[in-house]
């Protein structure tokens, strides 16, 4: 073969060859990554709203660009991470300033992650499951249903489930409200002057727990018709929005009341 | 590209070195059976990196790879053609930047130990600038390379693997104020190296892939924007102190008519050469712009147009297009967030890379004297090269198809 057909065929074949090649690799390569499918969940203890990890790492905190954001005074700008490495779950503070809890033990640094585990950054609880429980959208028509079967309906191994709050009231209008925030059940309060919460029988808000006292808090409208919240001198004390109750204390809207880890959010839609 | 689906392209593959190799294996006075060799182990090389790839450690989509080894295949043609002295040495070249390829690949397959490697990357990184900078002599205006006995190497290549390694995070460190401020010193100090060692085109690449890991740690638009302003302002500062220094660096550019047998030598010759080459070439070999200085290294983007034809060189052009998107597209979805930084910055330091190259031999840009990645000769280019290529395959998450995720 001499040279001069070497070179010709070389000249008209190697641009085609060249042109095939990058069209085989760059049809591979151009879709990029498979998109990753849900491969865990957390769930917001506040409202019941679950948020699937469809991501390797999720960083949680109060910054936009967080993948989950907590519009908490509470909870640090880049709060926490939660991260899946090599098939397991690892939750890592980032040197957050109020803290990061899984199931009341502080994260120092990083905590490997079991399901159901509750994750608590500042004052906004959350649950961690990597297969969604079957019931957890909020069940309205189970008002008045027992503790336990609240606890069946949400599937929580931990004690300390919401289901145990019994508020006795269903009705859902614009006036101010209290509710469970795992059940979502919704306690008007619009036409009370006050609402006792503890575990005494005589409760508007009974939480049938043994550190629950039996007169725990109170949220009574003050002379000036503001809502406000007190602690009756309980053991365990009362938490609003992650900071201890010592004195009456102003609600707001969506403030955040928790006995004993037990949450209630406070509604004023108005 | 899993299983045997990557069989065909690896034929194509095959079939375009075999044939672009054809040229200088047969010349007029004989056979030259050393690139004959050369080209037969670095066919055994793609070959049984595919199979084991695909079917011993079951990674699935080499595609990437295959368009490294397509333009690897080019550099070592046109270096065979120039003589079989360097051919040997740029070989050894490919050849030890493939090894660090598969080296990387298993590091970064754990991303617990990759953070154990952080703190002696930044170290070897320092470390070897500052060499560099004591020990490298001069070279074309830049004091970059090292004599260490018979060989010798640019640091500042492979600190680009470092540099990236260092700059990407996981995102639980991204997020501490501590690690962004220690990796913008770190940075500082690398880019401030590099302008000592008069290395002006891989220090301009070294601060756009700080630019592009800025942004891709912070996601705010508006820091990297303060950061270009800042080093723009830095940039003036260091034009007033050196003014004729960097002023003779830049004088051809936009100029080089002006000096068609001076400073405008080289991009002049490359923008007639590549014209006569014509949509095909001019067969390989058979140019005549390899004899003007550093054809094979600097302008080989020009060597490639004359003598493969337009047509393998916009070609070129597209496989780092192909290869930045791939790395763009990668980091959505990737295991960690140091995955997908790493691959962007990796991406885009090549495609810049590539750019500075393209657009500096055709006169659209100041020459800076950068190699044109994967193609030009020149030892410690091909070894970083090959080094980020592993940054972009990490990314891909089909590299890990068979792993626990």
């Amino acid at each position: 073969m001499s040279l001069e057909l070497i070179t010709a065929i070389g000249r008209w074949l190697l641009p085609v060859l060249a042109g095939l090649i990058l069209v085989s690799c760059g049809g591979v390569l151009i879709r990029g990554n498979r998109k990753t499918g849900t491969i865990g969940y957390v769930v917001n203890a506040a409202n019941g709203d679950s948020m699937a990890l469809r991501q390797f790492e999720t960083s949680i905190g109060r910054s936009k660009l967080c993948d989950i954001v907590l519009n908490y005074n509470t909870v640090s700008r880049f709060h926490a991470v939660i991260a899946r490495r090599g098939g397991k779950w690892i939750l890592f503070d980032t040197n957050s300033k109020t803290g990061t809890y899984v199931n009341k033990d502080r994260v120092v640094e990083k905590k490997l992650l079991e399901n159901g585990d509750t994750l608590i950054f500042g004052n906004a609880m959350f649950k961690f499951y990597e297969e969604l429980p079957e019931v957890i959208t909020p069940n309205y028509s189970n008002a008045y249903a027992k503790p336990e079967q609240n606890e069946k309906q949400f599937m929580y191994d931990d004690r300390r489930s919401q289901g145990d709050i019994v508020i006795p009231q269903m009705v859902r209008e614009a006036g101010c409200n209290l509710e469970n925030c795992i059940t979502g059940e919704v306690m008007e309060i619009d036409d009370m002057d006050e609402v006792l919460i503890g575990r005494s029988e005589e409760s508007h808000i009974r939480i049938n727990r043994q550190s629950v006292s039996k007169y725990h808090a109170l949220v009574s409208r003050n002379a000036h018709g503001r809502w406000m919240i007190e602690d009756l001198d309980s053991v365990a004390g009362t938490l609003l929005n992650g900071v201890e109750v010592n004195e009456p204390m102003p609600l707001h809207d969506s403030d955040i009341i928790e006995v004993c880890g037990y949450t209630i959010k406070f509604n004023d839609p108005r | 590209m899993s299983g045997p689906r990557w069989i065909p392209t690896m034929l194509l593959i095959t079939a375009f070195q075999l044939i672009s190799f054809a040229q200088v294996i047969f010349v007029e006075d004989g056979i030259n059976y050393f690139a004959a060799t050369i080209l037969a182990i670095y066919l055994l090389i793609e070959w049984g990196w595919s199979i084991t790839s695909s079917f011993v450690l079951r990674k699935s989509s080499p595609a990437i790879e295959f368009v490294a080894f397509f333009l690897t295949g080019i550099g070592l043609a046109v270096v065979a053609s120039k003589g079989t002295s360097s051919l040997f040495t740029q070989f050894l070249a490919v050849a030890l930047g493939f090894a660090l390829y598969i080296a990387l690949l298993w590091m970064l397959a754990n991303v617990d130990r990759v953070e154990k490697f952080h703190m002696p990357m930044e170290v070897i990184a320092i470390g070897l600038l500052a060499i560099g900078l004591i020990f490298a002599s001069n070279k074309n205006g830049a004091y970059n390379w090292v004599q260490i006995g018979g060989f010798s190497f640019q640091p500042s290549e492979i600190v680009k693997i470092a540099f990236i390694f260092v700059g990407a995070a996981t995102l639980e460190k991204i997020q501490t104020t501590k690690h962004i401020t220690r990796y913008a010193i770190f940075a500082v100090i690398c880019i401030g190296l590099l302008f000592l060692m008069r290395d002006l085109g891989t220090a301009l690449i070294f601060f756009f892939t700080f630019v592009v890991l800025g942004f891709m740690r912070s996601g705010d638009v508006r820091t990297i924007l303060f950061v270009i302003l800042a080093a723009g302002m830095a940039a003036v500062l260091v034009v007033l102190i050196k003014r004729n220094y960097v002023m003779n660096r830049f004088a051809t550019y936009r100029h080089i008519w002006d000096t068609p047998y001076g400073n405008g030598m080289q991009q002049t010759r490359v923008l007639t050469y590549s014209v006569s080459g014509g949509l095909l070439g001019m067969g390989i070999g058979k140019g005549k712009l390899r004899n003007v200085f550093a054809a094979v290294e600097d302008l080989i983007f020009g060597v490639v147009a004359e003598e493969w034809g337009l047509l393998i060189a916009f070609i070129v052009a597209l496989a780092y297009i192909v290869i930045f998107v791939h790395s763009v597209r990668n980091a959505k979805g990737s295991r960690s967030a140091f995955y997908s930084i790493a691959s962007v910055a990796a991406g885009s330091l090549l495609i810049f890379q590539a750019a500075l190259n393209i657009f500096g031999v055709t006169d659209l840009l100041p020459m800076t004297g950068v190699t044109l990645p994967f193609v030009s000769r020149g030892g410690s280019s091909t070894i970083s090269c090959w080094g980020l290529l592993a940054f972009i395959k990490a990314a891909d998450n089909r590299t890990w198809a068979g792993r626990k995720s």
